[in-house]
């Protein structure tokens, strides 16, 4: 049984089509594995009822002839900031945490749509504004490659999740990274979609214009059904609206052999430990084998994109929270409250210098990007650092933990460009290591397909974690 | 450089009541945010209106007709649902 918590969306579904599998059986070991794993810390709140009641409605349509596509019967977990009706949603906080979503968001919808069996809620950094996924509230969550490591965030319980074999998808949050991180530090794939592609109604925000709702997964196929089942416009996120949907999965078959791709080779994407530069180096090398042409090139003004979304998410994340900073600020965990003060100390000519560099950037990246199918980097410098940690050192000095993990991927929220992280092997301590592609906006075609092919020509996501000491 | 006056100042006019120990704290942050932004002044925004989203397609069209969840689009035919 061990094995069948291991196995992709794309296999369960083939067995699960011809009746070979049921769904009642496939969530049953998934909740035993759950159970299990509880020293993990993956999940928040687990609805074992309600899935049962879903899975025996997916084995009966299925039985009838009713088979809806490759989501159905396939247990799903949610970060919790994102609704799911008559569950309560706490965002990792403890001024939410009782509270009740009336219905369900959009993308948990489209999924329930799908036939996806709802699972339960991951646990998140609080309020999704951090990368540890070290929760004040509900308990640090622990990386299934080192428990005493953090599984990065702030959707680190669906990284944790999906790596450990409690679910084959689970759906993050992605504002400066959230959910290629934890994908890279847990070992599984995280696609962050272009800015518009899925509907935001029903999450908690953080950051409006930095905000992406995307799938954790353990392969780049599964990432690709999934984002199938929750893109599309939706009039109650206009950011949505006016958008084209191609069929995902079809396009990984797309040929990416003679496909240019920019290597990201600026003084800014090259601060990376050593491990993790001998893993990417033997990526580019994979990438060249399969005929891929690799150039290098500079990422337009790294530092400066930087300090702009540094800018918008702080002023966007503490208007968000105004009001309970004022009349709350004792409900938050320390980490949170001090960035969403510092929200609060800048002025709207400095939000808006940052908005000015976003229009100057969205101009200069696409022109950057045109001749290149993607471009490719590292999704983080340094693997999994230990629970509580600080800092960690980088290109000869000390830098906060936040710091670090959001360098190579926050610049892409804010230009809205799609990004997926994959594994490609595990550093000096036996972590895992991401390997991040970015990809012309609304051309998730071409980045699955790129992704796709790198995958298959490695192993890495075929290696699963150990199990986690039964007491932790 | 502001100093935590400066930051009490501000606290009193927009009506954050916090520890001063608190603003020493945030103060190194605040400031080498605040040299941060002030270098984005440097480049040649301007003349730019703010980008607010990285939004760049445009808004649905009178061709746009609804569709299944989850249903791709015919290949090589895009489609607004």
């Amino acid at each position: 049984m061990t094995d069948l918590v291991f196995r992709s969306v794309a296999e369960l579904s083939g067995e699960i089509r011809t009746g070979a599998l049921s769904p009642v059986t496939l969530l049953e070991t998934v909740l035993a594995r759950v159970e299990r794993c509880r020293g993990l810390n993956a999940f928040i709140t687990v609805t074992a009822d309600a899935a049962r009641a879903e899975a025996r409605d997916a084995e009966r349509e299925i039985s009838r002839g009713q088979y809806r596509g490759p989501l159905h019967g396939i247990p799903v977990s949610l970060k919790d900031l994102i609704d799911t009706r008559g569950v309560r949603c706490t965002c990792g906080s403890r001024i939410l945490a009782d509270r009740v979503a009336s219905a369900d968001a959009a993308a948990a919808e489209r999924l329930r749509d799908a036939g996806a069996v709802l699972l339960g809620k991951n646990a998140l950094h609080e309020f999704a504004f951090g990368i540890t996924t070290n929760n004040p509230h509900f308990g640090p969550t622990r990386n299934p490659w080192g428990v005493d490591r953090i599984p990065g965030g702030s959707s680190g319980g669906s990284g944790a999740a999906v790596a450990a074999g409690l679910g084959p998808v689970s759906l993050g949050t992605d504002t400066g990274g959230s959910v290629r991180i934890p994908a890279a530090l847990c070992g599984v794939v995280g696609l962050k979609p272009t800015y518009g592609r899925v509907s935001r109604h029903g999450v908690f925000p953080l950051s409006w214009t930095l905000d992406h709702v995307g799938p954790l997964t353990r392969t780049v196929e599964d990432a690709a059904l999934v984002l199938q089942a929750i893109a599309g416009p939706d009039p109650r996120d206009p950011s949505t609206l006016g958008q084209s949907v191609p069929d995902f999965r079809a396009g990984l078959r797309t040929s990416v052999a003679r496909a240019r791709v920019g290597v990201l080779a600026d003084e800014y994407h090259q601060e990376m430990a050593d491990d993790v530069r001998s893993q990417f180096r033997a990526a580019l090398e994979t990438l060249s084998a399969l005929g891929l042409r690799l150039e290098e090139v500079r990422f337009p003004r790294p530092a400066e994109a930087r300090a702009a979304a540094q800018a918008v998410i702080l002023a966007e994340a503490s208007s968000v929270h105004e009001g309970w900073v004022r009349e709350r600020p004792g409900d938050y965990g320390p980490d949170t409250l001090d960035l969403l003060r510092q929200g609060l100390f800048l002025t709207a000519t400095q939000y808006l210098r940052a908005q000015k560099v976003r229009a100057m950037m969205l101009k200069e990246i696409d022109e950057f990007l045109r001749p290149y199918a993607v471009l490719v980097a590292p999704t983080t410098p340094v693997a999994a650092p230990a629970i509580g940690q600080k800092t960690v050192a980088l290109a000869g000095r000390e830098i906060e933990v936040r710091g670090a993990m959001t360098r190579l991927v926050r610049l892409i929220n804010f230009v809205g460009l799609p990004a997926i992280s994959v594994p490609c092997g595990f550093g000096a301590d036996g972590l895992p290591v991401g390997l991040q592609f970015i990809g012309r906006a609304m051309d998730e075609s071409t980045l699955l397909a790129v992704a796709h092919a790198y995958e298959q020509a490695t192993p890495w996501h075929t290696r699963r974690p150990p199990d986690p000491p039964e007491h932790l | 450089m502001a100093t935590v006056e400066d930051l009490e100042r501000i606290a009193a006019l927009t009506g954050l009541r916090i520890a001063r120990s608190d603003l020493e704290r945030l103060l190194p942050v605040l400031n080498a945010l605040y040299a941060d932004l002030e270098r984005l002044s440097a480049l040649p925004v301007a003349g730019l209106e703010p980008a607010f989203t990285p939004r760049r397609w445009e808004e649905s069209t009178p061709q746009s007709r609804p569709g299944r969840r989850g249903e791709p689009d015919p290949p090589g035919r895009g489609r607004s649902r």
